[in-house]
């Protein structure tokens, strides 16, 4: 399992937190102050699990962001998709989801792949702009394997 | 999800059942339902009607079945067969449950949570299942050490304690009650659980936790102070299996296993009703 790792990097105004690994009651978000950011930018390819104390975790932290700020998501992978879905506030009020990934499955060879999908291409103001086709590796056809009611919840 | 309807004619079961199982137990006891949706499965149970709650859409509802039977009329059989009555109701368990296992851990603290995990990643790896499912199986996986470690040894009967605090990392338990944390396979299907040596968990608080869950929101459950848990892992649990069995023997042991589909999209793996069974030894 991959041990919890975050690294902060500060613009102007901007400050890029980079999230990757397991968060669980191991996690520590103590070195990540959000005070005084007009926006943080939360890059999460690399979380690769979250356990129910990350969850909580995770909360009591984001909201330690200044009101006003604005907060966004970038490259979620699945497991914080389902999390903005299922827990409020995972996702503040006053943040956005930039880009997420969405599985790709094919019945045929049994493949998975994540597709990235990214706001003003692949969905925008709530609609869903999804490839017109996604194969894998071996050329053969995939389809988007999630229940889209449930895995899109938030955009709406 | 088809629309949910309670079966009432019991009997129409009775030639699932395989040759041999005791067929002595009240059907009262088994509920069967056409697709009904987590809240109603667990509403079933907290009223306490039925022990057994099945979906007859399920494609191992015969299975599911023959499992509750065996529950029902056996009181030692799950105790020490778990896998073989869950995915082979109608095998000799003494001689099919070492086929079945696929990795047996034992562990008593905290700082063993992280070689385990591994230890199921890897395993997972050797089988070549989906990532989607490795990652379902490990949120399972980590959910029950977590809870273990930190909840079953520390907990009143009443549940009212939280556990112990989550940062401490020296937790520890007498290694003579160490948990196991147990996984199993058949070709369709997938088996983790773990049995702790404390018997506390409180089934009703259990149920009610989760329920609140699907009912009210999981923002709305979850304890957000203090440095016990969450009180939403055992949604994690319940939501992420396709059946979920729990023995509780109060001050012994306490075992909950999880069955997940193998070689299915994760769109329908996500669609399927739940099954529920539980029992309180003696």
């Amino acid at each position: 399992m991959e041990r919890f790792k975050a690294e902060k990097q500060q613009g102007s105004g901007e400050l890029v937190v980079k999230l990757a690994g397991h968060i669980d009651e191991d996690a520590t978000f103590n070195g990540l102050d959000l005070n005084g950011a007009q926006k943080v930018v939360l890059e999460l390819e690399g979380v690769t699990a979250i356990n129910s104390c990350g969850i909580r975790e995770w909360i009591k932290w984001i909201r330690t962001a200044p009101n006003g700020a604005a907060i966004v998501y970038k490259k979620c992978p699945k497991v914080i998709v389902d999390q903005i879905n299922m827990v409020a506030g995972f996702l503040p009020d006053n943040g956005k989801v930039e880009s997420f990934f969405v599985p790709y499955y094919s019945d045929e060879s049994g493949n998975e792949k994540m597709i990235l999908f990214q706001e003003g291409k692949e969905f925008k103001g709530g609609e869903l702009f999804p490839p017109p086709e996604v194969k894998d590796e071996a050329g053969a056809q995939m389809e988007m394997d999630v229940i889209e009611a449930k895995y899109f919840k938030f955009l709406k | 999800m088809t629309v949910t309807k309670k079966i009432i004619n019991f009997e129409t079961y009775d030639s699932l059942l395989e040759e041999g199982i005791d067929r002595s137990f009240d059907w009262q006891q088994i509920s069967v339902f056409d697709g009904a949706e987590p809240s109603i499965v667990l509403g079933e149970a907290m009223g306490q009607a039925a022990s057994h709650i099945l979906q007859n859409t399920d494609r191992h509802f015969a299975q599911e079945l023959n499992s509750s039977a065996i529950m029902l009329t056996d009181q030692l059989a799950f105790e020490k067969y778990p896998l073989s009555i869950i995915l082979s109701p109608g095998v000799d368990p003494v001689s099919n449950e070492p086929k079945l296992q696929i990795l047996s851990k034992n562990f008593n603290s905290a700082g063993q949570k992280s070689e385990v995990l591994t230890s199921i990643s890897e395993a997972l790896d050797n089988l070549a299942v989906q990532s989607s499912l490795k990652g379902d199986i490990l949120v399972i996986a980590d959910e029950l050490i977590t809870n273990a470690i930190y909840n079953a040894p520390f907990v009143d009967l009443e549940n009212c304690l939280p556990g112990a605090p989550r940062d401490n990392r020296n937790i520890k338990t007498p290694e003579a009650k160490a948990a196991t944390l147990l996984m199993g396979r058949d070709s369709n299907r997938i088996v983790i659980g773990c049995k702790d040596q404390y018997g506390s968990l409180n089934f009703q608080k259990f149920l009610t936790r989760v329920k609140n869950c699907y009912d009210a929101g999981v923002a709305a459950t979850m304890r957000m102070d203090g440095a016990g848990g969450a009180g939403i892992g055992s949604f994690m649990i319940f939501n992420t299996a396709m059946s979920f069995y729990v023995d509780i023997k109060k001050g012994v042991h306490t075992s909950v296993f999880c069955v997940l589909p193998l070689g299915m999209s994760n769109r329908q793996r996500s669609a399927m009703p739940k099954n529920l069974h539980f029992r309180f030894s003696k």
